[in-house]
Formats: structure tokens, sequence, C-alpha cells
């Protein structure tokens, strides 16, 4: 009698302590668990350089990233690099967009960029205006944390990334993502479209 | 059927045993087998390097050496296939109606010059032929018309209407003059309302200009304003 209500009781605790995990892990924050922490950097050696195409700087060292990203994931590991200029690469193809600080990779997130019919520019441009809380005139839409490309509107900011999207022209990021750049990011540094 | 052989030496002859034991006398090759696999393969890697599969093994030789471009190709999702644009106006937004703005004002064209009038004609009138025609009409009793009394008084001697009537009920005068016919002269000071009246025209003058006075000075600090960061002008399009 004694042995059988143990056996019940230490179910019962169980079972409350897996619901207790479990809705600690849903009510986490969406954003927080779609960062991926990197194991290690790809770091450019005299033997094998990273050579890139297009950058500002050469390359010293990528984020690994195991596997490719989904969408809406970004990574961001600036410990221990050392400080320097900020640019950013813009890979609309692979739909990637790579932060670097010097010639170190700080960051990569998944991005949404433009339609066919409103194609994203390639070139080099600088920053021309940093903007927290935008609001589209012409859009009618929320954009926050802006970085503004060109005159006529191109510019990087938060959106919803899912599969399938396509902008009006500009870069869509991940908000948390976005905030993170938006702190770093000064207006004339370079980013290079691909 | 499966042959066992014993490794002969090259170019001599060689005893081959068969699983069913049967044994036969063999030439060896001069090159082994091996050997001419081998050179087969580095004949067909000189001969097609570009499209045989060498071309393969050749890129594959190649790409131990990668680009920072490769790296981060390979965390990609993949290459877009849908492309729905994201939508940002709400469809309710579109049915809202729009201000317009009022029509500008346009001056109005100038009148095309207009032909010289004709001359004048002179016009004239038969007043024969009018005069029995003309016959006044009154509803009340027959008017009698007399020349007025001579004792009248009147400010205007050039215009001294000679009709009144004689208990007509009303008359058709020349205006009450002021009795003894002298015209009233301005007193040399003006009334209260007069001075009131100029003092409050002054005062709308002087507000007008220093309102006007106050837009100028701004209108003139906008520069400075936007040279120093204090303003900004920008065309939010996005």
């Amino acid at each position: 009698m004694r042995v059988t209500s143990l056996a019940r009781w230490t179910s019962r605790g169980a079972a409350a302590a897996l619901i207790f995990v479990g809705v600690a892990v849903l009510d986490a924050d969406p954003a927080a668990t779609r960062f991926i922490a990197p194991a290690t950097r790809i770091v450019a050696t005299p033997g094998q350089p990273l050579p890139l195409e297009g950058a500002a700087l050469p390359v010293a060292s990528l984020l690994a990233v195991s596997g490719p990203m989904r969408y809406g994931e970004f990574v961001w590991d600036d410990s221990g690099v050392a400080g320097g200029p900020l640019w950013v690469r813009i890979d609309r193809e692979a739909q990637l967009i790579s932060v670097f600080r010097g010639g170190d990779e700080i960051g990569t997130a998944v991005i949404l960029y433009g339609a066919p019919d409103k194609p994203t520019p390639a070139g080099r441009y600088p920053i021309l205006a940093k903007r927290r809380d935008h609001r589209s005139s012409l859009y009618d839409a929320e954009m926050p944390f802006t970085l503004r490309l060109t005159g006529d509107g191109v510019s990087i900011h938060a959106s919803d990334v899912r599969e399938g999207r396509a902008t009006h022209g500009c870069i869509g990021l991940p908000e948390p993502f976005a905030r993170k750049l938006f702190d770093q990011a000064k207006v004339g540094d370079p980013v290079v479209i691909v | 059927m499966r042959v066992g052989y014993a490794r002969p030496p090259k170019g001599g002859h060689s005893l081959v045993v068969d699983s069913r034991g049967r044994a036969r006398l063999a030439r060896a090759a001069i090159v082994s087998p091996k050997a001419m696999g081998f050179a087969a393969a580095c004949a067909l890697l000189a001969i097609a390097p570009e499209t045989g599969p060498g071309a393969r093994l050749l890129a594959s030789g190649q790409s131990a050496v990668k680009s920072a471009a490769d790296y981060i190709r390979a965390r990609s999702p993949g290459v877009r296939q849908r492309a729905d644009l994201v939508k940002v106006k709400h469809p309710r937004a579109a049915v809202r109606p729009v201000a317009r703005a009022a029509p500008r004002y346009r001056r109005p064209a100038p009148r095309a010059l207009l032909a010289p009038p004709p001359p004048a004609v002179p016009l004239t009138f038969d007043t024969a032929a009018l005069a029995p025609v003309y016959q006044p009409v009154f509803a009340g009793p027959p008017l009698l018309f007399a020349e007025t009394p001579g004792g009248v008084p009147c400010c205007f001697e050039t215009f001294n209407p000679p009709l009144t009537t004689v208990g007509g009920g009303f008359t058709i005068g020349g205006g009450g003059g002021g009795p003894g016919g002298t015209v009233p002269t301005p007193p040399a000071v003006p009334e209260p309302s007069t001075w009131m009246l100029m003092i409050l025209g002054f005062g709308a003058i002087g507000v007008a200009w220093r309102r006007r006075r106050a837009l100028l000075r701004a209108v003139q600090a906008l520069p400075r304003l936007v040279h120093r960061r204090m303003l900004l002008l920008t065309d939010a399009r996005d």
C-alpha cells in the first residue's frame, strides 16, 4: 500500500515537472530561440586565405555556422573581436547578410530582398541615415531600425523574415538582428550588395 | 567462375588453376592490370580534363581552396523560389477617401483685344410721335400743379423743383437744407469716434508689420537651422 502510493506520487511529481519545463520552453522568447551560438570561427591563415570579392577589408575570420540557416535565424558573436571599421556584405542570391568588424565577421542572418519587379540594386553604398522608429510614408508601414542606403529609399530595416517573401527593394532583417546592427552601425559605414 | 592465380613474374609463364581444379598455363602480361588501369586514368585526365570524369576529379581537387563566399553560401537557406511581396498596406486603406487639395488659384487669362467699337450712330427720336402717348397716371386725386411760393427758401437755387403737390399727400422736394441756408462746417477737432477709428487703423497696420517681420525672420533662419542639424528636412519615402 505504501509502495504504490509512493510510486503514484512520484509519477505525479514527474508529470508536473515535465509540464513546468514544457511551459517554460514554450513561453520563452521566440527571438531568443532563433539565435544560434556558433561553435568556432573559420580563421584565415597564410596558407589558406579567405578571399572575398568586393570586400571592404580582407577577411580574417568567418563565423562557423553548422549547416544552412532557416528563415528568421541569425548569429551574432563579437566576443574576442578587436575593434575596427564596420562594414556589411549582403548576398542576395544566398539571402544572407554578413556584418564584419574589421576583417572579422561578427554577425550573419537570413534576409529578404527585393522582388523581381522591384529589385534591390547591387553595388557599394554608404549608410546615409539612421532612423530607429521609422514609418514609411510610401508604404504606410512601420520600418524600425532603418539604415538608409540610397536617396530613393532603399534601406536595411527590420521585417518579418519568412520563406517566399520579397520586399519592395529594401533589405529585411530579423528584428533582434536589426537592433544589434543599428546599434553598431554609423552613418557612412559601407554596405556591399552582391 | 573464379580463377585463383599465383602472381607470375612479369613477362614469364605461370600456372593458373581455376576453381574446379583444372590447371592451365598462361602467359603473364608485361604490364600488370593495375598499372594499366592507372595509366588509363592518367591518360583520361590528360586527354579530357574539361568534359570527362577527370573534370569532376579536378574540380574536387580545386575545391580544397574555398573562398569566404563559399563558406557564406554554405549556410544559405537556398535560392528563393517564390517572391510574394510583403503586404504593407492594409486592404482597407485603399477604401479611405482621398483628400484632395483645393484647386490652385489661377490668374484669369488676359482677354483678347477687342475690335474697336463701331462708330456711334446718332439716335434720333421723333418727339412729336412720343408726346401724345406719354400720359402720367396717378392713382390719387388729380394733381394740381402750381408754382412754389416765393418765400420758401432752398439751399440749391439752381435745382428748385417746380413741382409741388397741393393736397396730394406727398412732396417731391429738393431736400431740406439747414435753416438760414448755411452749410455746417466740420469742427476743427475730430470727434472721439473718428479718433478711435484712426488709432485702430494705425494699430492694425503695426500688428501686420510686426507679424510680417517675425515671419521673415523665421524663414531667413531656416537654412541656418538645417545647417546646424536643428531642423531636418527629409523626404520620407521608403
